[in-house]
């Protein structure tokens, strides 16, 4: 009797639910997660201890740009439901922002590239601190000085502008800028970690970094990429039920 | 299983899918019971993406009761991040249509429905918990113990105990004139 009791409790909507069947809509998701971690399995072979950690704090901050980017795009469901664009990515509050930042990294992984229009920017905020100290080590009790630095890159790598100190948008001539990180200038990149790393030496030495030698100039040549490189711009444009 | 071979891989992937594609719904439908939807449906992903990453070691033969293992794990963990959270009683509330008064209507009870959820939402949480899975999901102990997590001895008395206070639930908020029918009633229905 109390077993029957508490069956009878059970909403008719949750039965609803679990007899309810796992429709096409669902094979992006599964693919997804099969997709995030396979990748995560693999390890990548950098040339230095020091290249790496510069490679993967760039990564980290890539991705949750990206993230940011794509998730608006996600509209609402019927119920007025905010809808996430990336399968698994979450639209309630996370626990916290580490878990953001990982759900964002396995989706951001898992994601087909393709989405951005060409006339959409990616935002990119840098927050630096450093000593007040124009060169030389920090001595004890000197300050520190936050610096923060806005950009934003077209899609298309055809328009480049930064916010001054002012906070007035200045735009730039991209021609200027090396190195490249729109995304047809990133795709011919060697995808050969040796001759990518051949190919950063050489251009990085075109453009040295001030107090650079080879080294420091082909790790802020490649830290450079992964940091600002966009996503793929549309090769056509966005069919109407998106 | 090992994924060092394209054909291993091939079989994982064919495996994982054909879990989520069974298990899905249920998966859902218990996060559901706990949380509202947006939480659930995060609790869901969560779920599948733990079985993907630890494939080997979802059962073959019955997958279910890890996946609802793997989910509680990941609702408690939410919780005890501070999230603000439903009971299984409230739920019950949340997600009643006209069809669970009828359902109750004609399921031959002996207490009224407001007083069989009355009886249900006085118990703790944990209580519920261990009912639902046993009188809504029909998992027998041993598959309800690995939902919790812990031995079917275990279970067995945790059960007990729950049958038990909400039995007494009853009786505390049954109307006079109907206590003596719901005594009877539960009187040796104890297991």
């Amino acid at each position: 009797m109390i077993d029957k009791t508490v069956r009878a409790l059970k909403p008719a909507a949750l039965d609803d639910v679990e007899r309810g069947r796992v429709g096409p809509e669902h094979d992006e998701r599964i693919a997804a997660i099969m997709a995030s971690d396979r990748r995560a399995r693999r390890r990548f072979a950098l040339p230095s201890a020091g290249v790496r950690v510069a490679a993967v704090a760039g990564l980290a901050a890539s991705i949750a740009v990206g993230a940011t980017v794509l998730e608006n795009l996600g509209g609402t469901d019927e119920n007025g439901r905010r809808r996430s664009v990336l399968p698994g990515f979450p639209t309630g509050a996370a626990a916290d922002a580490a878990q953001v930042l990982d759900r964002a990294a396995r989706v951001a992984e898992a994601r087909p590239a393709g989405t951005p229009r060409e006339d959409q920017w990616t935002y990119l905020e840098e927050r630096s601190t450093s000593t007040s100290r124009n060169a030389g080590a920090r001595a004890a009790g000197d300050p520190l000085v936050t610096s923060t630095v806005v950009t934003w890159q077209r899609v298309d790598g055809s328009r480049w502008a930064v916010k001054d100190g002012e906070g007035r948008i200045a735009f730039q001539d991209p021609r200027g800028i090396t190195p490249r990180t729109d995304y047809d200038a990133v795709a011919a990149l060697p995808a050969d970690p040796a001759r990518l790393l051949a190919a950063a030496r050489a251009q990085s030495a075109k453009a040295p970094v001030a107090g650079a030698g080879g080294g420091p100039a082909t790790l802020s040549y490649l830290n450079t990429i992964l940091r600002d490189s966009v996503p793929r711009r549309r090769s056509r444009p966005p069919s109407s039920g998106r | 299983m090992s994924s060092g071979s394209t054909g291993d891989q091939e079989d994982e992937e064919t495996w994982f899918t054909s879990i989520y594609r069974r298990h899905y719904p249920s998966v859902l439908g218990y996060a559901l019971a706990h949380d509202r939807r947006d939480v659930a449906e995060d609790i869901a992903n969560e779920t599948f993406l733990t079985a993907w990453r630890k494939l080997g070691s979802v059962p073959a033969d019955d997958p279910l009761p890890w996946l609802l293992g793997v989910a509680r794990r990941h609702r408690l963990k939410l919780r005890a991040a501070g999230r603000r959270h439903d009971s299984i009683a409230d739920r019950v509330v949340r997600l009643a249509d006209e069809r669970d008064a009828t359902a109750w209507d004609t399921g031959s009870l002996v207490a009224e429905r407001d007083v069989g959820l009355a009886a249900f939402a006085a118990l703790p949480d944990r209580d519920a918990e261990i009912l639902i899975l046993t009188a809504w999901y029909g998992l027998g102990p041993a598959r309800a113990a690995v939902v919790l997590g812990c031995s079917t001895a275990t279970f067995f008395v945790r059960l007990h105990r729950a049958r038990r206070r909400l039995a007494c639930a009853l009786d505390d908020h049954a109307v006079p004139g109907a206590l003596a029918v719901v005594g009877e009633s539960l009187e040796g229905q104890h297991r």
